[in-house]
């Protein structure tokens, strides 16, 4: 039987580590602890995502190496205007911030090499700053808002016991954003977050932390982005992220998450909400990166009245592999969600998307619906739809769930073709005519469009 | 060929099966552009086999025979490379196609055809175009944002194979039974959009097992098949004589002939 010598990590190196970042005593106290949960932790068994592969102990190396060197991060850059990155950006960052909606909020992360620090740079605006909007760094966060850290970052929404990849991201978060909106300030334009990862790094922690107060509403468009190339040294780029969303009575929140790390990552993502009374979430998530990711996002409508919508899209091909679980746990009474996914597999993808609703009892006069639709292009992808709804409460309103997998229908391709349309063009309108339902339901053209431009070129590359 | 046809399709000897079982079974006939053909005949004669084969669908067979577009090897082309060359089918029963509009396949369907190579019509024509077309057709012009053929009834889905042959501008078209199951009304319009075709460069065969239709797009020829095969061939009043006495009379006659040999 082997020692796991290897894989132990010492509790000073997580220590040094937070210290470095000038992080209160409490903080490293929480990474020492994930750091034990992480080593305890046995590897998830994932029914139809095989981890064996996953390097683990090159991993446990690299974060070794972070934790005694990387050093703390840059102070973030306050920007003239949103767009005001200039050319020592990287070229990426500087066109997805080009497409940012006029009067966006936005807040930018790079990270580069692990012994480069990570950048970060702001544009707020000036009055929704007055207004106590809150829109920083997670470092800056444990400086300047120590206590609502304290109280949201890792306890209710997603903690790290939720799996040894959270216990690992609660060890070594290295990059994050806190947004806090005080309690009736309704932001009319979106706040822009933006992510970037340099093809060679080998660990990123994100971390998103949104906490809303009573009546705040916000929309939020969140970008993960890294170059496509395999990393230095063949050890595929290991992401454990993480989104908390702590949504206060009759708060409301649009959140986007636009995901196209390089498809050489390694991806291991919570989002989860925790909902107070009538607050609504909508999720609105697109999956798209990653040689493997590994996704379970959930929404806990604990106060009454809460709802929450999840509008799904991803495309996955070549040697992807996508495992997706989106879940809506009713606990509170009259709460209501509807999860609405659709998903394009390729080439020799393998897509397993799973809905899991639960009503527990108590959760009265709740509604939920979920619908899941795969479309398989290619002979080699494979699709798993599972839905599940568990109703554990008599007093329902509605609990309904529908899932396909299916294939291009050959009349429809047949039909457009012999209108003249190339059978490459015919695949890419059945496949646009496919998403629609769910692309029309993202409140934003521009992301919309960027889901197009993603799919035509990973239609063109088929 | 005169110097008033510029286009012609000629099927010789045609045979086709599905599922293993002949449908065709030895069909010749040749249309040429500037003039219009009416095919008839009883269910299972073999004409929508025939329509889809000529088109390329992937269940039909081709087993022997050639077809001939202008002088190539229709058979040899996909059906989209058979589109670009001028062919057109008015399907029976079209697809529904979820959430692609009306306007963005025409634009496709019509980039395809009549551009390429850096010819696509530009929008504001393309627009005018389509507007004229739906006006021809008498169709709402909310009808262009609708998601192809969705929930549309039966002669909604025919006007709208006939707007999209008004649109492509075929120089043979191949309608297949694009009046069953509409009215009068209907009918007429369909009869429009054929003969606002009408003209040197256009060439249609329309396949009906009624001669309602051939009454308001008269035909310079009719055919009738049965059995996979032409058995008759004739002007109008052909249409006419067998809408008055029926397949069985025309099968007795063609018995009779045979016997009479």
């Amino acid at each position: 039987m082997e020692v796991q010598s290897t894989l132990a990590i010492e509790r000073s190196l997580v220590e040094s580590y937070g210290a470095r970042r000038a992080e209160p005593s409490w903080m490293v106290e929480r990474r020492a602890e994930a750091l034990r949960l992480f080593e305890e932790t046995p590897m998830p068994q994932w029914d139809r995502t095989d981890l064996s592969g996953l390097d683990m102990e090159a991993y446990v190396q690299a974060l070794r190496r972070a934790l005694e060197s990387a050093p703390a991060p840059a102070p973030v850059v306050d920007l003239a205007s949103p767009k005001g990155v200039d050319g020592s950006w990287p070229a990426a960052v500087v066109e997805e911030l080009q497409g940012v909606q006029a009067g966006s909020s936005v807040i930018v992360h790079v990270a580069a090499g692990i012994e480069t620090p990570v950048r970060s740079a702001r544009w707020l605006d000036p009055e929704l700053a007055r207004r106590g909007v809150r829109l920083m760094s997670l470092t800056e966060a444990l400086a300047q808002m120590p206590d609502l850290v304290r109280a949201h970052f890792m306890t209710r929404a997603v903690p790290a016991s939720q799996g040894k990849f959270m216990a690992l991201h609660g060890a070594a978060c290295d990059v994050g954003t806190v947004l806090f909106v005080p309690r009736g300030v309704q932001l009319e334009q979106p706040i822009q977050i933006v992510t970037w990862m340099d093809a060679a790094r080998p660990l990123l922690f994100p971390h998103t932390l949104i906490v809303l107060e009573d009546e705040a509403r916000v929309t939020v468009i969140e970008s993960q982005m890294s170059a496509g190339a395999e990393a230095a040294g063949g050890v595929r780029p290991l992401v454990a992220g993480a989104v908390e969303i702590v949504a206060g009575p009759s708060s409301r929140i649009d959140y986007v998450a636009l995901q196209t790390w390089g498809t050489h990552v390694q991806s291991f993502t919570n989002r989860r909400a925790v909902q107070d009374r009538d607050s609504q979430v909508e999720w609105i998530l697109g999956e798209f990166g990653c040689a493997l990711t590994r996704g379970e996002f959930e929404s806990a409508l604990e106060g009454s009245g809460a709802s929450s919508h999840t509008v799904l899209v991803f495309f996955a091909d070549g040697q992807q592999h996508l495992d997706l679980l989106n879940s809506m746990d009713h606990r509170g009474t009259h709460t209501e969600s509807d999860i609405a996914a659709r998903g394009v597999l390729n080439g020799q993808a393998r897509g397993i998307y799973r809905a899991v609703t639960h009503i527990r009892s108590g959760a009265r006069e709740s509604g939920a619906y979920q619908k899941g639709n795969i479309l398989v292009l290619s002979p080699d992808a494979r699709a798993d739809a599972n839905p599940s709804v568990v109703v554990e409460e008599s007093e329902v309103q509605r609990a309904g769930h529908a899932a396909t997998v299916g294939q291009v229908d050959r009349e429809q391709l047949f039909y457009l073709m012999s209108r003249g349309i190339p059978e490459k063009v015919a695949i890419a309108l059945i496949v646009e005519g496919f998403l629609r339902p769910v692309l029309d339901r993202i409140p934003s053209e521009a992301v919309q469009e960027r889901i197009r431009r993603i799919v035509t070129a990973k239609l063109g590359a088929a | 060929m005169s110097e008033q046809t510029r286009h012609e399709l000629k099927i010789v000897d045609l045979h086709v099966s599905v599922d293993d079982k002949p449908i065709v079974k030895g069909l010749t006939l040749t249309i040429r552009s500037g003039e219009i053909h009416g095919l008839m005949g009883p269910n299972g004669s073999g004409k929508t086999t025939l329509a889809f084969a000529l088109m390329g669908h992937p269940r039909y067979t081709i087993e022997s025979g050639q077809v001939l577009l202008d002088g190539e090897d229709v058979l040899a082309m996909s059906p989209d490379e058979r589109a670009r060359k001028g062919l057109f089918l008015a399907f029976q029963y079209p697809a529904e196609v979820q959430g692609v509009t009306v306007a963005s396949f025409l634009r496709a369907a019509v980039n395809s055809v009549r551009g390429g190579d850096g010819k696509e019509l530009p929008i504001a024509e393309f627009q005018k175009l389509l507007r004229e077309k739906m006006e021809l057709l008498e169709m709402d012009r909310s009808f262009a944002s609708r998601y192809l053929n969705e929930g549309f009834s039966g002669g909604e889905k025919k006007r709208n194979e006939m707007l999209q042959m008004a649109m492509l501008q075929p120089h043979i078209a191949v309608l297949d039974e694009t009046d069953s199951g509409l009215d009068i009304d209907a009918i007429k319009i369909v009869a429009r959009a054929v003969n606002s075709l009408r003209g040197p460069d256009f060439g249609a065969l329309i396949i009906t097992h009624y001669q309602r239709i051939l009454r308001y797009i008269e035909p310079d020829y009719v055919h009738v098949m049965m059995d996979g095969r032409i058995v008759r061939s004739g002007g109008k009043e052909l249409a006419e004589e067998l809408e008055e006495k029926g397949y069985d009379w025309l099968r007795q006659q063609l018995a009779d002939q045979s016997v009479a040999r």
